[in-house]
């Protein structure tokens, strides 16, 4: 029996390897095109220049790939859009958007407390997220990909959304 | 081990044409595509229905969302050479001096098992799956008649379909990535147990030994417990599973009951290409009562082989595999996969005197109808 430790380990060092890659949770190109789609259904001030969209994570994580291949292509309200990476919530400035990675999701609550009448959306991607101040949050439910909506978190950033999404999304109170 | 080798050889490759002419359409087929369609033009709504990939572990029972069907056919080998006592191997003449007075031996015995499986979504809940198999199994074998010297005994394979296994997935708990499914089904005995030899003394037909015979004779409940975590690129999950065996079938005897825990990991390195890797502990009992038709208790066969032998069939195995899963990435035809799975036993306790397995080996075409993709 002794003799085949050292195989079980190889296959323990397997699959330990494998955990350590959990976090990519949801198609990045997917949440890419719901949040484009999603900038549709929101009324945002007229008077924004350049429509931002903040990455709370690092600039090497998928989702940051995709925005920036979204961005180079696609305008809100005819304004150009750009994509910024912060390592620390604490360095995120004036967006549109933030969008908080699954690794950084321990400070949603932080930023959703300084975002009140900014006109951002917060967005997550994490369970039970839109709980914690996310706006809109996006979850992997039955193999498919789904999002949370936090009417109320949008009205406490000085933004209303169209009773279209409302009616698409999982309604967080 | 060189018909071992013959099969494996064939099917890998038979696998491997179908999956390259399967990509090969669907690569210029994806390409003529992939120019039309501007993907951040698609509707939430239809966002909302398109499948996200997920990686997979081979062998862990995993659920199916609504609509969705997963057919596979899988053929599996298993060859088994010899005997042990225990832990310990023996040789043809320590089984022929055994104290239990053996007078048969089986140098080596192969399982070759076709099996198909469908599984259907009823509910995001609730996924239904029907498996069966037709199987070949052989086995060589010696005998040592009024202690003279060793001869080939001529045994036909039994040839036929298994026992229908019938199960449903409960998807009981769901959060974020992680679920636990419970599954409950039962065995049906649709597998012969009547696979006959004919008695090389005073000839005729008696039922060949248990390993030889294709289902079990009865129904038998199968009850599962299933911890799964996946995502796009990873999964693992733990499980239990058991088949219990309640009554005698109709020549006697029931097998014993199979408890099995399993842990595994699977990882997806490319959109087409993943590896899995599993452990597996696998406790079974002896036969209960006696095969009344069987070789063994034959007037002129009082000590037969220790395949014979009811008392002799309960084991415990611990056994890594590992696996590799090549999987059409985009298309019509997408969730198209071959799968090779390589199993080995790295530790086999048999109580009395049986042939332990030598590996297992599965190669298998799957494919997954139902799911919805962006054309990436």
């Amino acid at each position: 029996m002794k003799n085949y430790i050292k195989y079980v380990l190889v296959l323990l060092a397997f699959m330990v390897v494998s955990f350590s890659s959990w976090g990519q949770r949801l198609d990045p190109k997917y949440e890419t095109i719901f949040i484009y789609q999603i900038t549709k259904y929101i009324e945002w001030p007229a008077d924004m220049n350049t429509f931002v969209i903040s990455v709370v994570g690092n600039e090497d994580d998928p989702i940051v790939k995709e925005l920036r291949k979204m961005t180079a292509v696609k305008k809100v309200m005819g304004k150009t859009m750009s994509v910024k990476v912060f390592k620390n919530a604490s360095e995120v400035t004036d967006s549109r958007m933030i969008f908080v990675t699954y690794k950084n999701s321990a400070s949603i609550p932080t930023i959703a407390g300084k975002l009140t009448g900014k006109k951002t959306i917060l967005l997550a991607e994490k369970a039970g997220m839109a709980k914690q101040g996310a706006a809109i949050n996006f979850i992997n439910k039955g193999g498919k990909m789904k999002f949370e909506l936090n009417k109320g978190t949008v009205t406490k950033v000085g933004l209303k959304v169209s009773s279209s999404l409302e009616k698409l999304a999982i309604l967080i109170s | 081990m060189k018909r071992a080798y013959n099969i494996l050889s064939s099917i890998a490759l038979l696998l491997f044409l179908v999956l390259l002419l399967l990509f090969g359409v669907n690569t210029i087929k994806a390409q003529e595509l992939e120019t039309e369609d501007d993907i951040y033009s698609t509707p939430i709504d239809k966002l909302l229905n398109l499948t996200l990939d997920k990686a997979s572990v081979i062998g862990l029972p995993h659920p199916h969302a609504k609509g969705f069907f997963h057919i596979k056919y899988s053929r599996m080998i298993m060859p088994m050479t010899g005997f042990q006592e225990g832990t310990t191997t023996l040789s043809q003449d320590q089984v022929f001096n055994h104290p239990d007075n053996f007078s048969g031996y089986a140098p080596d015995m192969m399982m070759d098992m076709n099996m198909f499986m469908v599984m259907y979504g009823l509910n995001d809940l609730m996924t239904l799956m029907a498996m069966t198999n037709y199987s070949i199994i052989r086995m060589d074998s010696m005998v040592m008649l009024m202690g003279g010297s060793p001869m080939p005994m001529p045994m036909d394979p039994s040839k036929g379909i298994g026992d229908l296994k019938l199960m449903l997935n409960i998807n009981a708990y769901n959060r974020d990535v992680t679920s636990v499914l419970f599954n409950i089904g039962v065995a049906i005995p649709t597998g012969s147990i009547d696979q006959q030899v004919m008695t090389m003394m005073n000839p005729r037909m008696v039922n060949k030994p248990y390993p030889m015979q294709l289902g079990s004779g009865t129904w038998d409940p199968k009850v599962e417990v299933v911890y799964l975590g996946s995502t796009m690129r990873s999964s693992w999950g733990v499980g239990l599973k058991s088949v219990l065996r309640m009554y005698d079938n109709k020549h006697g005897y029931h097998l014993g009951n199979r408890y099995q825990i399993m842990a595994g990991a699977g990882h997806n390195w490319a959109k087409w290409f993943a590896t899995t890797a599993r452990l597996d502990y696998v406790t079974w009992g002896n036969v209960r009562g006696k095969d009344e038709t069987s070789i063994a208790i034959q007037p002129d066969w009082e000590q037969a082989s220790p395949n014979h032998r009811a008392d002799l069939r309960a084991g415990t195995r611990f056994e890594a595999s590992a696996g590799l899963v090549f999987e059409v990435p985009k298309g019509t035809f997408k969730g198209v996969a071959a799968i090779f799975d390589y199993r080995y036993p790295i530790y086999q306790n048999l109580r009395g005197v049986g042939m332990p397995i030598d590996y297992h080996f599965q190669v298998a075409l799957q494919w997954i109808v139902g799911e919805k993709h962006l054309k990436d």
